[in-house]
């Protein structure tokens, strides 16, 4: 067994992974702008479906204490296949850190900094994430933990000022959209954000109380959607759905209308501020996980020494993605809710499918 | 730099002063996007004209500019309005750098004027531009102005206070008297979409003052826009039902005056709104609009003396109160329906919401189906204050 | 010249680390990290580093049949949205 110095808490693997999913989950709105009013009933679908891959992944965990998710992978896959999947882990990784940054970039690039390049943006995002993944697992989630207070209250506090301007519940009216267009929707819940939890399947050996992971990881899965859910329903009652589905980050919109006062404006601007940060946790974790799942692949003793190079493969990865304008909501819309589907869901069902049936007994 | 931990101390102390030195290219100074605040000029109000004949846009920027000519000005604001014309509205902003001598910030633009003549033939393409803007608000009020809309940019103000800050006072006071109504381009842009419903937004004049010394900008009654363009003016008169219909935001703290005939006195109170209720109901797939005010009043004028005293006399105020606020949300309606023939109060949006099958069907023949739907009015009135005085001396 | 700088640091960063690694006999860590480095700065090369794959291009040319029959078999239409 080998030794795990960036040991954490499930609260603390619930906050970060909180911080996770939520970074920018509320930017776009992809799904609420296709299901409109029901959207509700796709996050449901998103949720429940991360609900269940994450309970599947905590039962192999639970089921080898003692190890690693890499280890468990070797044990119950053998050599040459768990490499095979944790390169797959690894190209996942790739897919979705350089949408995360695009997007960040896109975001600063229209509303914040329209002159300066989205390259600049790109590479001060990756020098931020590559010292904070240098500074290890247990840095980050206290970090988290310092920061979560500060996005929780602004968050409750813009909410409510954004509720005043919400005369009538724009969830209605109610199923309207047939049964495959919520479906679809709820893929894309499960695609972004709740079914990239599944990386937090590398991290569940540093928890502490194992008998506790899953009651930790789904409490943060099921907040990270009532966050979403009431961003949502602000940003249809407040914006109204025609803007809603019109604007590019129909919540920052919705954010730009509070004003305390007269002449107190400009609001949003915190709200940038707490986004990126938490934008920045998620690319964070992904570097930090990229790593350990290179450094177990090839066998390698210093990890530490591949967090700088890993930093700068997110960069070039990132730049050369999406070239043009709408590629990466297309990409986010058509391609990635199919693509993600053997990471986040065939992996974890087959290592939990292994799992059972090696502990009842019976050959793989 | 990470692998060299715990190296010779005089080379890993060098690196890192590279990397510190390294960071000052994060520093605000050498952003692009960076903006000395001597060198902008805020652009408070701007607006948009359209000239048939030459197809172009003017654009009309009011400005101010902080002046720290001297310690004496310092913290005074000066004005400056400057125009220029293009093929498109983002050419004609673009071109007004040719007369600026400086940066333009558009982050706190409060108005955008819309000339009638723009109002009737690219009202599609202001909201375009205005919505894809990255600096312009969606907080902004748009208003529509009665001809060109450098003229009323290019207006001295009573008060000798900056124009933007009187039309900000002007938009406030709305609610003191509901004969204006303003929109900021948030609701526009929601609304303006939609096939199957218009709306009302500010209207902008000039108007002489009564010893006709100068003219005075006005803001009186509403500009209606349907079907993506401006349609009709709206009298400060009809305004006043408009407020009275829309959201909370519009009505909760409106406060207007009537006056009318009561036991052969003319009486004016004004009134504040404690509840509205707009029901909408679809039987047989015929749609109905049933709407409920609950208003209470403050007398203010009477002409004679009127037996306040007595409690039938205030009940039979309240009722005379109550049918005048009828008659008057009933007329104004019966105008939007049969006149205008525009659901400028959103009626289609509330059978979407809560009778969509019946919308699916209804919307096919709204432009039939909205001047002939019955809407019937209901409104109860409490007088709840009479004022400083009860009575005025001897009549 | 962003790129190129970024093309020369993970170029030098990989050799000074390989060597370093080297030195301590692990070469399996040596080897991997040139590796890494050196495909970072492919990618950096202008034009070559340009038609180079990425996930996002790979991954549109082998889902985009699976999506757009999913898509037709649930009737999704994004002009509608």
């Amino acid at each position: 067994m080998k030794p795990h110095p960036d040991l954490i808490s499930p609260g603390q693997l619930g906050c970060l992974l909180f911080s996770f999913l939520s970074g920018f989950s509320t930017l776009f709105l992809m799904e609420a702008k296709m299901v409109k009013q029901d959207v509700w009933v796709s996050y449901l679908l998103g949720i429940a479906l991360s609900g269940g891959m994450l309970w599947l992944l905590c039962y192999v965990q639970r089921q080898h204490p003692h190890l690693s998710m890499f280890e468990v992978f070797d044990r119950l896959l053998g050599r040459w296949a768990a490499k095979l999947l944790l390169a797959v882990y690894l190209v996942y990784i790739l897919e979705i850190q350089a949408a995360a940054m695009q997007a960040l970039t896109t975001f600063y690039n229209t509303v914040v900094l329209p002159n300066t390049s989205p390259d600049h943006i790109l590479l001060l995002i990756v020098l931020s994430t590559t010292y904070a993944a240098y500074l290890g697992l247990g840095t980050i989630v206290r970090t988290v933990q310092v920061t979560m207070p500060f996005f929780i209250v602004a968050i409750v506090i813009i909410s409510l000022f954004i509720l005043k301007n919400v005369d009538s519940n724009p969830f209605l009216p109610m199923f309207r959209h047939r049964l495959p267009e919520m479906a679809y929707g709820g893929l894309l819940s499960f695609y972004f954000p709740f079914g990239k939890s599944v990386v937090f399947c590398f991290l569940l050996s540093h928890v502490t109380r194992k008998e506790r992971l899953y009651a930790g990881s789904m409490t943060a899965v099921v907040l990270s959607g009532v966050y979403l859910c009431a961003a949502t329903y602000l940003t249809f009652g407040s914006l109204g759905m025609q803007l809603s589905t019109d604007a590019s980050f129909p919540f920052f919109s919705a954010i730009q209308l509070v004003k305390f006062g007269e002449y107190l404006e400009r609001i949003e601007i915190m709200i940038i501020g707490i986004w990126t940060m938490f934008t920045l946790f998620e690319v964070i974790v992904l570097q930090y996980v990229f790593t350990k799942i290179v450094g177990h692949l090839f066998g390698l003793n210093k990890t530490q020494a591949f967090i700088f190079p890993v930093g700068l493969f997110f960069f070039v990865i990132a730049q050369k993605s999406f070239p043009n304008i709408n590629d990466l909501t297309l990409y986010n819309l058509t391609i990635a809710p199919f693509s993600t589907l053997i990471p986040m869901a065939a992996i974890p069902l087959l290592l939990a499918s292994l799992t059972y049936f090696t502990k009842r007994g019976i050959p793989r | 730099m990470f692998y060299l931990k715990g190296a010779m101390t005089g080379r890993t102390k060098f690196k890192g002063l590279i990397a510190m030195i390294s960071l000052a290219v994060c520093l605000s100074g050498c952003s692009p996007d960076m903006t000395e605040i001597s060198e902008i000029a805020m652009v408070m109000a701007f607006g948009i004209d359209y000239d048939t004949e030459s197809r172009k846009y003017t654009v009309t920027s009011y400005s101010v500019v902080p002046s720290a000519l001297s310690a004496k000005d310092s913290g005074k604001l000066s004005e400056w309005v400057i125009s220029a014309k293009g093929d498109s509205i983002l050419e004609a902003s673009k071109n007004l750098r040719s007369r600026s001598g400086r940066i333009l910030i558009w982050q706190h633009n409060k108005f955008v004027l819309v000339g009638e003549t723009a109002a009737r033939r690219a009202f599609f393409e202001i909201v375009d531009f205005l919505n894809r803007n990255r600096q312009i608000r969606m907080t902004s009020y748009l208003l529509v102005s009665e001809g060109k809309a450098i003229d009323k940019l290019n207006d001295n103000v009573e008060t000798e206070d900056l124009l933007s800050n009187d039309l900000l006072g002007k938009v406030r006071n709305e609610k003191e008297w509901g004969k204006s109504v303003s929109q900021i381009l948030q609701d526009i842009a929601n609304w303006y979409p939609n096939p199957y419903r218009g709306f009302v937004t500010g209207r902008i004049g000039i108007s002489k003052l009564p010893d006709g010394s100068r003219d005075a900008l006005v803001l009186n009654g509403g500009a209606v826009i349907d079907k993506g363009k401006f349609k009709a003016w709206l009298d400060g008169e009809r305004v006043i039902a408009v407020q009275l219909l829309s959201d909370k935001s519009k009505w909760g703290m409106l406060e207007f005056a009537r006056s009318f005939e009561f036991q052969s006195s003319q009486v004016s109170l004004f009134f504040r709104v404690e509840h509205q209720r707009i029901d909408s109901r679809c039987r047989e797939g015929k749609p109905e609009i049933d709407i409920r005010l609950t208003l209470s009043a403050t007398m203010g004028e009477i002409d004679h003396q009127l037996p306040l005293g007595n409690p039938e006399t205030i009940v039979k105020l309240e009722q005379a109160a109550s049918d005048e606020i009828e008659k008057l949300v009933r007329e104004s309606v019966a105008y939007y329906q049969k006149v205008l023939k525009s659901d400028i109060l959103g009626f289609s949006e509330r059978f979407a919401q809560y009778y969509p099958d019946d919308w699916e069907m209804l919307q096919k023949e709204w432009g039939s189906v909205y001047p002939v739907m019955p809407v019937s009015v209901h409104a109860k009135v409490k007088v709840e204050k009479m004022g400083m005085v009860k009575y005025t001396g001897v009549d | 010249m962003l790129n190129l700088a970024i093309g020369v640091a993970a170029f030098s960063y990989g050799v000074a680390a390989f060597i370093r690694f080297r030195r301590t006999k692990e070469n399996r860590d040596a080897f991997v990290l040139l590796l890494l480095c050196g495909t970072i700065a492919v990618y950096c090369l202008p034009g070559l580093g340009d038609s180079l794959p990425t996930v996002e291009g790979v991954y549109k040319i082998v889902y985009r049949p699976v999506s757009e029959y999913v898509q037709h078999l649930f009737g999704i239409n994004w002009e509608d949205t």
